[in-house]
This record gives C-alpha cells, structure tokens and sequence, in this order.
C-alpha cells in the first residue's frame, strides 16, 4: 500500500479520527492518573492501618472511594470504547461513498473494488487497533489498582470486558461487522442503527453463549475466609455457590441440598453444616487466557465472515 | 399537490430513513410497553390483595412474585422511555444540515430559497410535528404503564420514574433534536456531529441533573437514613454532626472522620464507644424532597430544558445562517 493510499484514507475520515484520537489520549490518560493516585492512596492507607492497628484516621484526600468511582467511569468509557470505534469509523466505510454517490468514480478508478476496500480498511484496522489497545493498557492498570481488590498479580476475569487484549479484538470485530453493513444499507445513519443493534445482539448473545459454555466446564472453588477483599482471591468467574461432602468430595447445588437435608442441619451460628464445605461453582482467575483465546477465536470467526460479506456486497452492488 | 402536501412529501423524503426509523421504534417500545401494561392490570384485577412482595398473605402465594418480576421487565422497559427522547431527537436532528453541507447541496438549496432561516424552518418542521407526536406517545404510555406497575400508589405526586413518563420526555427530546441540529450544521458530517453530539447530551443532560438536584435541595427535607419515601425523591445519603452540620459520607472522608460502629442512626468512631451517646461522630440521616413537590418540579426542570432547547435553536440558526455551504 502506498503511502498516498493512507494519507488519502486518513482524509476521508479525519474528522472521526481526530475526535476518536482525542478521546483515546483522555481516556488512557485519565486511567493512568486515576491508577496511580489509587496506588498512592492505597499505599498510604495500608501503611497507616499497619502503624495504628485501626482504620481510624488513616482517611486518604481523595478517598479509596473517589478512586473507585472515578475508575468506575474510565471502565465505562473502556468498555464503550470498541463499539465506538467499530461502528463508527467501519459503517462510513462504504456507506458514505454510495450516500454521496462517489463510490462510482472510485471504483472506476481503482483496479478492483476489492482492492479498493483493502486500501481504504487497512489504515483503518491500523487505527482502530492502536487506539483500543492503548484504552485496554489503560483500563489494564486501573483493574489492577484497584483499591477494593488485590488484582496487581493476576485480575483474572475481572472487568475482563473493560481492559486488556479484548478490547482491540471487539473493535476488530465491531469495525468487519460495520463495515459489512455499511456496503449493503447505502445510507450512513440508517446503517449505523442496523449494525448497532446487530452488534448489540450478536454480543448479548456471545455473551450468553460464553457464559453457558464456561458453566459447562466450572469447577468447586474453595471460599478464601481469610481473604481481606472478601472470600474469592484472582478473579475468579463465579456462577453458582454449592456444598461440598468433605467425606466424598461430592458437590451438592444448594436446592439440592436443601432439598436432600432441609433446614435443620444448620448450626444457629451461622456457621457450616459439619462434613460440608461450602463453595463456589466457577472458573478459577488462572484460566482466564484460555477463555479470552477462546472468546477471541469466536469474535475472529465472526470478524472474517463480516469481512467476506463485506467484499461480496461491495463486488456486487449497484454504485 | 398543494403547499402543504409538496412541503410535507419533500420533508420526509428527504428524511425518510430516520422517520421511519423512529416510527418503528416507538411503535415496538409502545407495544412492549402496552403488553406490559395489559399483563400487569390482569394479574392485579386476579387478586388484588396480592400486590406487594414484601407483605407475607396466606390466601397468595404465588401472586406477588409473578406481579413482581413481571414489574422488574416492565422496569426495563421504562428505561427505553427514558432513552427515547435522547436517540429520537440526535437521530433526527444531526443529519438535517449536516447531511446537506456533506452532500454539497446545501448552497443550492439555501440559493434557492429565500433565507436561510427560513429555509431552516420548514426543513425542521416536519421532524419537530413527528418528534412531538412521537414522544407524546411514549410519555402517555409511560404514566399508563406506571400506574399498572404501581397500582397503590399516587403517581401525581410521586417521583417513581421520573423522567420515563410524563411530559419532561417530549421536552428533552426537542432539546436534543437542537443540540443535534445545532453540531450538525456547525460541523457539516454526520458522523462525526453524531459522535459529539452524543458526549455533548451526556455532559448537558448530566449537567442539568446535577444542578437540578443541587437547585431542590432546599425544598428537601431530612430524615431518618432508611425512612419510607413515601414517593419521595431521595437525594443522598447524609451525616448530621454534633455541630448541627449536614454533611455527605465523603465529605466526612475528607475530614479524616473514619467510623468503625453504627447503632440505629448514631454513627460512631470505635466499638468501644457504642452506648455512648456523647461520643457519636454523627447522625446517619438521608435528604428527601416530599413527593408532593413532583408537579412544581418537574414543571421546574421541564422549563430549564425547554430553555436550553429554544437557546439550542437559536444557535443553529445563527450558525445555519453565517457558515459557508460547504
């Protein structure tokens, strides 16, 4: 590809990448300053707890809770940060060009459409790539101070649809997925509506599919008692909370024990039933990699298929 | 064809796409919400004395449950209604210049006619009449279905769902179709005077909510932390301190103020000092306004919208009528 070939696909949508360009530099940089002023804070308090014994007085200005809430809204624009990118820099793509009844010239011009849309796409995929990487970098610290939690070793599954090496592949799928709609509906707005909801379909539904999928596969984890952030350290994905027979090690889900021993076997304590164990049915903090490949591979397939249906729309269409 | 009828067919031609797209979607929000309504009046008019979950009745078992999930979904999609006037309004206003400027058809068009404000104004008229009817639509279906999911309660004067039902939905919506029409015509893309027209509703909108809870604040009252709202609007929880101080929970954070103990409404530092009355940090007490106040306030928040959206307005007139058609 020509460096004429990027400086002109550049133009085409310069206004959308300055504004995606400004709001990446914000977010990543908000999240870096709100990761270190946590860091800070947390450090501070800690040693102040160790020193006193007691919390009494050892307040940080901003509080542990500001950190939070201001975490929580970089995570929120994280989060946002792929479908932005996809719809809006892939559905103009093509939909533009037969809206302004350009797409004729241009492909008379080039010597075939699917080179064409290579040309125009590639500095895109570039972009969109560079830009959600850095939110996820961004977005990676923040998970990793947070001052709630102990995720600077390995987050695990926390805020793993927020941070990290998801987040370009989401917007990799989101911008094939655009684009694609953007060739067959020739009218920007119209496509955008089309693919948002496509997109908030197809996610509602991977997600869905992802969670059934790991249900399949969970695993009894046991409770940390000791733990200071509550009782599950690393992350781990939660989807239900059983009882173990200690003699047997069979896990037992609680209707089902419910149903099997009632309500009499507990203590009034509160503590646990003697010879159970009770524990969480999840996916442990440590497998996270292999469920973001495998959720990766997915949004991959999916990537490649709006990509082909994409170059069929455009071979066949009318300009 | 008449005036009338050439100016109403050339309007929605020319925003065909995003009429019909609003179309469909009221009527899918408003179908969702009129089922919802139908379902949740049935089970009431089953057994009326089983509508609250919290109240344990022998003769109804089943009953509050099914009354309350059916109640949460229908909760989901009072959300829509409060999304509505946002979307409809951008999506409606952002493509009325933008798209002509994009084209490069705005300079005939603008040749064409006799000003530029004029040519504005018949343009938007059409869209503001659908915007309107629209909305009217999902504000009616709004307090209809409230009233189904809230059946003991006084939704004239109760602050439930404020802002998914009611007239304050038709409102935002006009202001959002400015601020869309406004960075539309400054801009002159459409994606781009989208995208900064969706975080410019998030700023304003936010903007005019949080100074709409600071503004009735003063009509507030306080009360005990966890008193029954009695449809009321809750602004926060607060601490009242020794001194007579109103003061929120970061705040007391701020002021290095650490409390380890809480016994009914009296917060303390230390364990040790439960029992102890005169050794409280503070009171745990919530701002509440009294939902009687709902009619003034809304009425209140409905004008400052509404002005935001006549100051909207006037602005993309300025800018339609100074910026270079290209």
């Amino acid at each position: 590809m020509s460096l004429r070939a990027w400086r002109l696909a550049f133009r085409m949508q310069r206004l959308e990448l300055l504004i995606f360009i400004a709001a990446a530099v914000l977010v990543t940089a908000a999240s870096l300053l709100i990761a270190w002023g946590a860091s800070e804070a947390r450090a501070s308090f800690d040693a102040c707890y160790r020193a006193q014994g007691t919390d009494a007085g050892c307040a940080t200005s901003p509080s542990l809770n500001d950190f939070s809430m201001w975490g929580g809204f970089a995570r929120i624009s994280a989060f946002l940060t792929p479908f932005a990118l996809g719809l809006f820099l892939g559905v103009p793509v093509v939909a533009r060009e037969i809206e302004g009844r350009t797409a004729g010239i241009a492909w008379t011009l080039s010597r075939s459409r699917s080179r064409w849309l290579i040309q125009r796409v590639l500095p895109l995929v570039v972009v969109v790539v560079v830009l959600a990487a850095a939110v996820g970098i961004g977005s990676e610290f923040l998970t990793r101070t947070n001052p709630f939690a102990d995720f600077s070793a390995n987050p695990g599954f926390a805020d793993h649809t927020a941070r990290g090496w998801m987040l370009p592949v989401r917007a990799l799928a989101v911008l094939a997925l655009g684009i694609a709609v953007g060739a067959m509906v020739p009218r920007q707005l119209p496509a955008l509506l089309l693919a948002g909801a496509m997109t908030l379909a197809l996610f509602v539904g991977l997600s869905v599919g992802m969670d059934t999928w790991m249900t399949s596969e969970a695993e009894p984890i046991p409770f940390e008692e000791e733990g200071r952030f509550g009782p599950f350290g690393g992350g781990p994905r939660i989807f239900d909370i059983a009882y173990r027979v200690d003699a047997t090690g069979e896990v037992i889900s609680m209707n089902d024990f419910y149903n099997r021993y009632g309500e009499d076997i507990f203590v009034p304590d509160g503590e646990q039933p003697e010879g159970f164990t009770e524990v969480a049915i999840g996916i442990p903090g440590d497998e996270y990699w292999t469920w973001a490949l495998r959720e990766s591979a997915v949004l991959g397939a999916l990537a490649v298929t709006s990509t082909a249906l994409g170059l069929v729309a455009v071979q066949r269409r009318r300009p | 064809m008449s005036r009338i009828g050439s100016w109403l067919v050339l309007s929605f031609r020319l925003n065909r796409w995003e009429v019909l797209a609003s179309v469909l979607g009221t009527a899918l929000l408003a179908a969702a919400m009129l089922w919802f309504t139908w379902q949740l009046r049935t089970l009431a008019a089953t057994e009326p004395g089983c509508l609250d979950p919290m109240t344990y009745v022998a003769a109804c078992e089943q009953s509050p449950q099914a009354f309350y999930e059916l109640s949460s979904k229908a909760e989901l999609v009072s959300y829509l209604a409060w999304l509505a006037p946002f979307g409809m309004g951008l999506l409606l206003g952002v493509p009325l210049v933008s798209r002509e400027v994009e084209h490069r058809t705005a300079g005939l068009a603008w040749t064409l006619s006799q000003s530029r404000t004029r040519w504005l104004v018949r343009r938007a008229a059409l869209l503001i009449l659908v915007l309107v009817g629209l909305l009217l639509v999902v504000a009616v279906l709004g307090e209809v279905l409230a009233s189904a999911q809230m059946p003991t309660r006084h939704l004239d004067r109760d602050f439930a769902w404020y802002g998914r039902r009611g007239g304050l939905i038709v409102v935002r919506g006009l202001a959002s179709l400015g601020l869309g029409v406004l960075i539309g015509a400054w801009l002159g893309r459409v994606m781009p005077a989208l995208l900064v027209s969706i975080a410019a509703t998030v700023l304003i909108f936010s903007g005019i909510s949080l100074g709409m809870d600071r503004w009735i604040e003063g009509d507030a009252i306080v009360s005990v932390y966890g008193a029954p709202d009695e449809g009321g609007r809750y602004l926060g929880q607060r601490v009242l301190l020794p001194s007579g101080e109103l003061i929120d929970y970061g705040e007391l954070q701020r002021r290095g103020l650490s409390f380890e103990a809480m016994q009914d409404d009296l917060i303390y530092a230390r364990p040790e000092d439960l029992g102890h009355p005169d050794r409280i940090v503070g009171r745990d007490r919530q701002l509440l306004v009294p939902g009687k106040l709902y009619p003034p306030i809304a009425l209140r928040e409905s004008a400052v919208v509404g002005g935001a959206a006549v100051l909207l307005t006037l602005g993309a007139t300025i800018v339609v009528s100074r910026r270079r058609p290209g």
